[in-house]
């Protein structure tokens, strides 16, 4: 069986997210940009949690910064649009301990990207990075 | 249960740091470049001609493109796989670099000549409603925007369709949906806030500003919501009857016998449509030698044990009858609209109440109003109402109840929301209709639903972008982009409506008269002769005087000895289906494009 939580277009989570989001960044006076997407798993049978200690250890995602390019401090991550006002730049973002899969159950994750210290140019260095799961069916 | 352990696939994020002045009006020239990936594989290299990516309001995006794959494998490859496009901009001013599609390839032919392969591409609109399996998943779609009635538009468990669960709610949307160049599903109130960008002459392509009027089609007159609400009205009357049998002197000076029990009930049970509420009391005679003073002497008018057992000295209780009328509520929502058709268009729902009426008002068959005991009747535990062997619900005495079956006054205004949110839709959609088209060198930073500002040709209005389509054309360097604002003439900023709305509720009195039951005594001097009482008006216990009477008159009416009970038709008023206009107040909001023009 293969792991069917990932990351996904819809709340309804039918279209898994292949290609990089991509957010625009104005090199003199830059916006902050939001977008959601959707973490869960469309079979809603299915229960995901922490591998590290499942049932305990909360599921996380948080900005994996491969080098170079933007910082992951760019980055803010929440739960909810209201939630990135009071998010930490760059902080992981902690879920709950278990994940039921079902649209019913999918976790908004809210993404804010703020760069305010680049040339114009395209940057891919940065992804969002989860958990490891143990999904169980 | 099965488990798998792993790491769920990373989410890339890629961020374009753009210049501001790329796209200032007076930049002089641009260069670009065009980044075209198939299933990941870079082709830009083998593009060739036009590049098209067009997205729209409650649509998928689609592009559209050429190029010469290096094998026939490569060709036959293509089926189904992700396409992304995006463009590198350079304006001298700064280098930017966007995302114009995500998307899969859905056609593809060749030329065998060229082997120059032509590639149509769609998003994955369609597909995210018809994957979903649950209404649930449909409704998330909409980000609570969708006015959801299942009164009205229910999810079909039976046969699930999910699209046109789908569609059924887009229709109840103050704004659109769509798919992002990202990939991202989106969904976008129809409003018009701050433009995030103005344009005069300088910044469009000359010839390329158009206003757009409304087709006559978009433009009835009004748009009506109207929500047809068809239940039941359970009526209840009761009716007190209360006899007493001739007294014991009558009897003995007119020569009557006692009344026989057996006559009364059978008169009670060929009652028509109507019923003895619990059970009637039944007095019994007295069993008594009745002493009876006549002309100085004593007498008795004596009453055996049989004559108590089988006659009746008085009857007591109450008759009720229920029955159910139809009912129709018409709630509405008018609309106004500036068309000139004089069309009036109706967005129109019904609920039914799902309720066996005919058999609620069928009294059971164990609703007996003769008691089963004569004697020694058992204590009930707790009062009886009298009802309680007729299915609910129990209507108050001489009340009625509005009964809706299982929709409650909470669906019920749901049900007005998604009926009044459908006709909301319409209305500015229709007047949405009115646009302004223009295009410019090619502008990706403005997605569908962004507002925009036109101020050309004596032209100026704000706008939200319903439709954009980019065309860059890898021959002749041409690269444009074609916007399409919706400006409608509104009200405010944003779609929409507010509603009061109460449930119909209506004040019922029903006061029928019934006859009173008496004892007629005919063949009697002082029987009734003259102007005889109408016989619907003549109720109770007939019987005839005795000849050996002296109250005896043979010339007086006779009367066939009977008990006979009258009770009161209903009124039609309270019978007959009824149908009820109840108009609604709403505000509805428009949103505004400010459109001014001067010749």
């Amino acid at each position: 069986m293969a792991l069917t939580f990932q990351f996904h277009a819809d709340p309804a989570l039918t279209t898994p997210l292949n290609a990089a989001l991509m957010f625009i960044q104005d090199d003199t006076a830059p916006q902050a940009v939001d977008a959601v997407v959707y973490f869960g798993s469309p079979q809603a049978a299915n229960l995901a949690h922490a591998s590290s200690n499942p049932g305990v250890a909360p599921i996380q995602i948080s900005v994996a910064n491969s080098g170079g390019g933007i910082a992951a401090s760019a980055i803010l991550l929440a739960t909810s649009q209201a939630g990135l006002a009071a998010a930490t730049p760059g902080a992981p973002l902690v879920l709950a301990t278990s994940i039921a899969g079902g649209a019913v159950n999918a976790v908004a994750v809210h993404i804010r990207v703020l760069d305010s210290a680049h040339v114009a140019g395209k940057f891919a260095n940065l992804s969002l990075a989860v958990s490891s799961i143990r999904e169980t069916s | 249960m099965a488990f798998f352990t792993g790491t769920p696939t990373p989410l890339g994020l890629s961020v374009s740091v753009v210049s501001a002045h790329v796209f200032d009006s007076n930049v002089s020239s641009l260069r670009w470049v065009v980044s075209v990936s198939i299933g990941g594989a870079d082709i830009s290299a083998k593009i060739d001609g036009r590049i098209s990516i067009t997205a729209s309001e409650d649509a998928a995006r689609v592009a559209s493109f050429s190029f010469t794959p290096a094998t026939w494998a490569e060709y036959a490859g293509v089926d189904g796989l992700p396409v992304v496009i995006e463009a590198s901009i350079n304006s001298g001013a700064g280098f930017d670099v966007y995302r114009l599609f995500t998307g899969i390839v859905e056609s593809k032919s060749i030329d065998p000549a060229t082997h120059l392969c032509d590639v149509s591409c769609r998003d994955g609109y369609q597909e995210v409603a018809a994957a979903c399996r649950t209404p649930d998943e449909v409704e998330s779609l909409f980000g609570g925007l969708a006015e959801i009635s299942r009164s009205v538009h229910d999810w079909n468990t039976a046969s699930p369709d999910p699209a046109a669960y789908f569609s059924g709610l887009l229709d109840t949307v103050p704004g659109a949906c769509a798919i992002s160049g990202s990939g991202l599903w989106r969904v976008f109130p129809w409003s018009i806030g701050t433009p995030a960008a103005s344009f005069s002459l300088a910044d469009v392509l000359d010839d390329s500003v158009k206003l757009i009027s409304s087709n006559r089609i978009d433009s009835p007159r009004t748009v009506k919501a109207m929500l047809t609400h068809r239940f039941y009205r359970l009526h209840n009357v009761e009716m007190p009857i209360n006899w007493t049998a001739p007294t014991v002197f009558t009897c003995f000076e007119r020569g009557l016998r006692l009344v026989q029990r057996s006559v009364v009930l059978g008169a009670v049970e060929a009652v028509n449509n109507w019923y003895a509420k619990g059970k009637l009391t039944i007095i019994s005679p007295p069993i008594a030698n009745h002493p009876i003073t006549s002309g100085g002497a004593t007498v008795y008018f004596q009453i055996t044990e049989l004559d108590s057992n089988l006659g009746i000295w008085g009857l007591q209780g109450t008759f009720y009858r229920r029955w159910y009328q139809e009912v129709e509520v018409a709630y509405s929502v008018t609309i106004d609209m500036p068309g000139n058709t004089g069309r009036e268009e109706v967005v129109a729902a019904s609920l039914s109440a799902s309720f066996d009426a005919a058999g609620w008002e069928s009294p059971k068959a164990n609703d007996t109003p003769v008691s089963i005991y004569s004697k020694n009747v058992p204590v009930a535990p707790a009062g009886p109402t009298g009802y309680e062997a007729l299915s609910a619900p129990w209507p108050p005495a001489g009340g009625h109840i509005d009964h809706y079956g299982v929709v409650d006054n909470a669906a019920l205004e749901q049900a007005m929301r998604h009926v009044l949110a459908k006709a909301v839709r319409r209305a500015v959609a229709g007047r949405r209709q009115q646009r302004i088209a223009f295009s410019r060198p090619l502008d990706p930073r403005f997605e569908i639903g962004a507002t925009l500002a036109v101020n050309a040709l004596g032209m100026s209005a704000t706008g939200q972008v319903m439709e954009v389509r980019h065309t860059l054309d890898c021959n002749s360097g041409e690269a444009i982009s074609d916007f399409t604002l919706a400006c409608p003439d509104g009200n405010g900023t944003a779609a929409g409506f507010t509603i009061s709305f109460a449930p119909h509720s209506a004040t019922v009195v029903k006061s029928p008269t019934g006859v009173p039951l008496q004892n007629w005594i005919g063949a009697a001097t002082d029987t009734v002769y003259a102007a005889p009482p109408a016989d619907d008006s003549m109720a109770g216990w007939f019987c005839n005087t005795d000849l050996l009477s002296p109250w005896y008159d043979m010339n007086a009416p006779f009367y066939n000895e009977q008990f006979r009970i009258v009770l009161p038709e209903i009124d039609a008023v309270y019978r007959d289906p009824i149908k009820l206009e109840s108009p609604v107040t709403a505000t509805i909001g428009i949103p505004n494009a400010g459109l001014t023009v001067v010749f």
